[in-house]
């Protein structure tokens, strides 16, 4: 997903399901800025690498492909992008190493998206924020893991896009890095191949261009995990799940439903604003924003201000050190850590260490990476 | 990381020093070592492409080519093997070879951390013009045997002490109920 639906379709969720204006403004600032918040971002304000909620090119260029640095990727994609629907599926026949990959595949309405949701409640709204990023992408970026796997995310050159009359028509791809989509011609731009197994351009959706990002696509694939079977990935019904999934669950959060289960959509709540919603959805664009910015403005009568990164740069870096925890960026950054804390200790409880080593503090202490001892400051704090 | 990594990746790094040391004490015999181990390089590369088919590849939709993969380069690292006395002038172009994939890596590296205003691409150039230099002096000393060689050892060395910064890191994550 985008800027589109993770900013302004955000906003627009949180203030059907109750949040001010100003609150779905923080919200769907934080859903958005998971996509930003990349480790030379957080140099830059001299904040602690290990809250990265994503990568840029360059660092994913520059981390070395050995043990360490494919863990680092790992937690970063599978714990904020590519949520794993099920960490125990069973392949036939299958070596354990390549099971381990097959249970990074992402998809909805795993346990991981109700712990994820759970782990926000009573938080920041930074948290919520983030756990509306986490949900919305398992419907986006379903079948495809958050670790550079060739054997899960490659996909053949055969996708065809399902027209509105039930036509279907083929996708041409090139790869010629930062070029853009010819939505109109058809043609996409995709991660080239490479037969290394681990390699970077083997990460995530690459291979399958932006078209997970387009909510209005419907096509048939052949994902490279599926035993030859043919993919169908109808972007528009995602989209409203996503949607009114968001929905019930920002409802969760704020209290006004005491529990949050998996398969359930308020759609009675969105039912107002349906066909306003599939409208933009299935409209034919690379960019939804202007559509959704103005549901948006509409539904407040407020003005939704573009997403600018720098935004709250200088309240933190002004902050004393001491207080910085109590900014924006601070509780954003509290609650990354918290993420991908209880991402990698579900991954590595499940007996998978792709994502990395997990110590339970409460079993054996403080051990590992100095920086996450925030999170034992913060519970300190919420328990006092 | 695991400890068996860790312990591996430190025996690994500390075989390479000594292994890059002990060539640039006889130059003279180290060509047709690197040329020897360069075909031993293809045959574990085709072992493990075939391993790779598998336990992984053959599940995967057109896996089928690892296992053509593998087979060539098992077959060509034998081949490799059986020549080796003859490989002076192509083992000199596969290090220059190997650092100019270096360079480019670096320099393109280097331009996209300097967009980002990261600091490091100063680092980042100064590594892609140094690789360029060795590629360079292994064009200009392509007769001589020494230098070749030397830098061939350099490299070794240096990729081993990052091996040895990588094993003594810490890496677990804390997890916080």
């Amino acid at each position: 997903m985008q800027a589109d639906f993770h900013y302004y379709a955000t906003y627009c969720a949180a203030y059907i399901a109750g949040y001010s204006h100003e609150e779905a403004l923080a919200l769907c600032y934080s859903d958005q800025f998971v996509d930003c918040c990349t480790k030379t971002f957080l140099k830059s304000v001299s904040a602690t690498v290990h809250a990265a909620t994503s990568q840029s090119q360059a660092e994913l260029v520059d981390t070395r492909a050995d043990a360490v640095g494919l863990q680092d990727i790992t937690r970063i994609w599978s714990s904020f992008h590519f949520l794993p629907k099920d960490l125990f599926a069973e392949v036939r026949w299958a070596t354990k190493t390549y099971k381990n990959k097959y249970r990074l595949i992402c998809g909805p309405n795993g346990d991981l998206v109700k712990d994820t949701v759970d782990l926000a409640k009573g938080k920041s709204i930074q948290a919520a924020g983030i756990a509306m990023h986490v949900l919305a992408d398992t419907w986006a970026h379903q079948n495809f893991a958050g670790t550079p796997s060739l054997v899960i995310n490659n996909t053949t050159n055969d996708f065809y896009e399902i027209m509105p009359d039930g036509e279907t028509k083929k996708l041409t791809f090139k790869h010629s890095p930062g070029a853009s989509d010819d939505i109109e011609n058809s043609v996409y731009n995709s991660t080239v191949f490479n037969p290394s197994e681990t390699n970077i351009l083997n990460l995530g959706h690459g291979h399958a261009g932006h078209l997970p990002d387009y909510s209005f696509i419907r096509y048939k694939y052949l994902p490279a995990w599926d035993n030859y079977r043919e993919c169908l990935k109808d972007n528009p019904s995602d989209y409203r799940h996503a949607f009114c999934q968001m929905i019930y669950a920002m409802k969760y959060l704020r209290g006004e439903n005491a529990v949050f289960e998996k398969n359930t959509y308020d759609e009675e709540t969105a039912a107002p604003y349906i066909e306003r919603i599939m409208t933009i959805i299935t409209k034919r664009q690379g960019d939804a924003s202007a559509d959704w910015k103005a549901f948006g403005e509409e539904l407040s009568g407020m003005e939704i201000p573009d997403f600018d990164v720098n935004a709250y740069v200088q309240e933190y870096k002004s902050a004393a050190p001491e207080e910085r925890d109590e900014t924006f960026l601070g509780r954003f950054i509290i609650a990354a850590l918290s993420q991908k804390s209880m991402v990698t200790n579900k991954i590595f409880k499940s007996g998978n260490i792709l994502a990395g080593f997990s110590i339970d503090y409460k079993k054996k202490g403080f051990r590992g990476i100095k920086d996450y001892r925030k999170l034992v400051e913060e519970h300190v704090r919420n328990s006092q | 990381m695991t400890k068996t990594k860790r312990v591996f990746t430190i025996i690994g790094a500390f075989f390479a020093i000594q292994g890059a040391l002990i060539l640039m004490l006889a130059p003279e015999y180290a060509l047709e070592i690197i040329a020897i181990g360069v075909g031993f390089t293809l045959v574990i590369y085709g072992i493990k492409y075939l391993i790779y088919y598998l336990t992984h590849a053959q599940h995967m939709v057109g896996g089928k080519w690892f296992l053509l993969i593998g087979l060539i380069m098992l077959d060509a690292g034998i081949f490799a093997g059986t020549v080796y006395d003859k490989a002076k002038v192509m083992t000199i172009l596969y290090i220059a070879g190997a650092h100019l994939v270096g360079a480019g890596l670096n320099i393109v590296r280097a331009v996209g951390n300097r967009k980002d205003h990261n600091r490091g691409w100063k680092t980042d150039m100064a590594q892609g013009v140094g690789n360029i230099i060795l590629v360079l002096l292994c064009i200009i000393f392509m007769h001589d045997v020494i230098i070749p060689v030397y830098i061939y050892c350099i490299s070794a060395i240096y990729t081993a002490i990052l091996m040895l910064i990588s094993a003594f890191k810490k890496t677990a994550i804390v997890y916080v109920q």
